[in-house]
């Protein structure tokens, strides 16, 4: 099977824009957080596999039309790049916010 | 309360980030060898971070979140809780994809990989980033560890 190669960015770069969102929204809203931990008993469980699924997902749909072209692979991998380093740095921000607020 | 499975989760999480340093050079001057034996290290390096998920995530809810976790917030260094604990178990999560990504793109795309030079340098920053933050998670359980240990030994003393 031919994996395309551009959707797995793609869907990575969703997957991560996810899962900001989730670690940001589950610990302003408690409820949120509430529901996490009861999918799973843990709400980082319940992150983890979320993540999983949303991959796989963004994957399974995009490929659909994404094309996977030569010429543009490498802008792609640059955008994740781009988008991990900023998830690494929101998740990490957010934390130092929160404890600079809170103690 | 030393366990050996924050050894393996340890180990496993710096020996998937220095494979993933062996892809960066096996991709500054790239063959047709080179790229066979990268993507040989690549899927090992995601095997690693696979294992360092599993088990980091085992000792986080049995022991970590009953024992340490308390004992670090409620010590003079609650930031390695607070901070560095919260951030590495999310951050930790690109980790897979990132693998998982530089080792698809490895096997489905290495003629490509050769021929197109923009391409084989976005794969190399890549991997180069996927070490960076692996050592980081390194970096960031040191941190963790000295906490918990410097609050054992307050409460002790």
């Amino acid at each position: 099977m031919k994996i395309n190669t551009s959707s797995l960015s793609i869907s990575a770069i969703i997957s991560f824009i996810f899962l900001v969102f989730t670690v940001i929204y589950s610990e302003l809203n408690e409820s949120f957080k509430k529901i996490l931990t009861n999918l799973t008993s843990h709400h980082w469980i319940s992150k983890s596999i979320l993540i999983i699924i949303v991959y796989l997902i963004s994957y399974f749909i995009t490929q659909f039309f994404v094309k996977n072209k030569s010429s543009s692979k490498h802008k792609l991998i640059y955008a994740l790049i781009f988008f991990t380093i900023l998830s690494y740095l929101v998740i990490l921000g957010f934390f130092i916010y929160e404890f600079v607020n809170k103690t | 309360m030393v366990s050996s499975l924050i050894g393996i989760h340890a180990a496993s999480g710096e020996i998937g980030s220095i494979l993933f340093l062996w892809v960066f050079i096996e991709l500054l001057n790239s063959n047709e060898q080179r790229i066979n034996r990268a993507k040989k290290v690549a899927l090992f390096g995601f095997l690693s971070f696979i294992l360092s998920w599993i088990i980091g995530g085992y000792y986080y809810l049995t022991t970590y979140a009953n024992i340490i976790k308390p004992l670090i917030k409620e010590s003079t260094n609650s930031y390695a809780h607070l901070i560095v604990m919260e951030t590495k178990e999310h951050a930790f999560l690109l980790l897979p994809i990132l693998s998982c990504i530089i080792f698809c793109i490895l096997k489905n795309d290495s003629k490509e990989i050769l021929k197109n030079n923009k391409y084989r340098k976005s794969l190399l920053f890549l991997s180069l980033l996927t070490f960076l933050i692996g050592m980081s998670m390194a970096f960031m359980g040191y941190l963790i560890s000295a906490a918990a240990r410097f609050a054992l030994e307050v409460k002790l003393l």
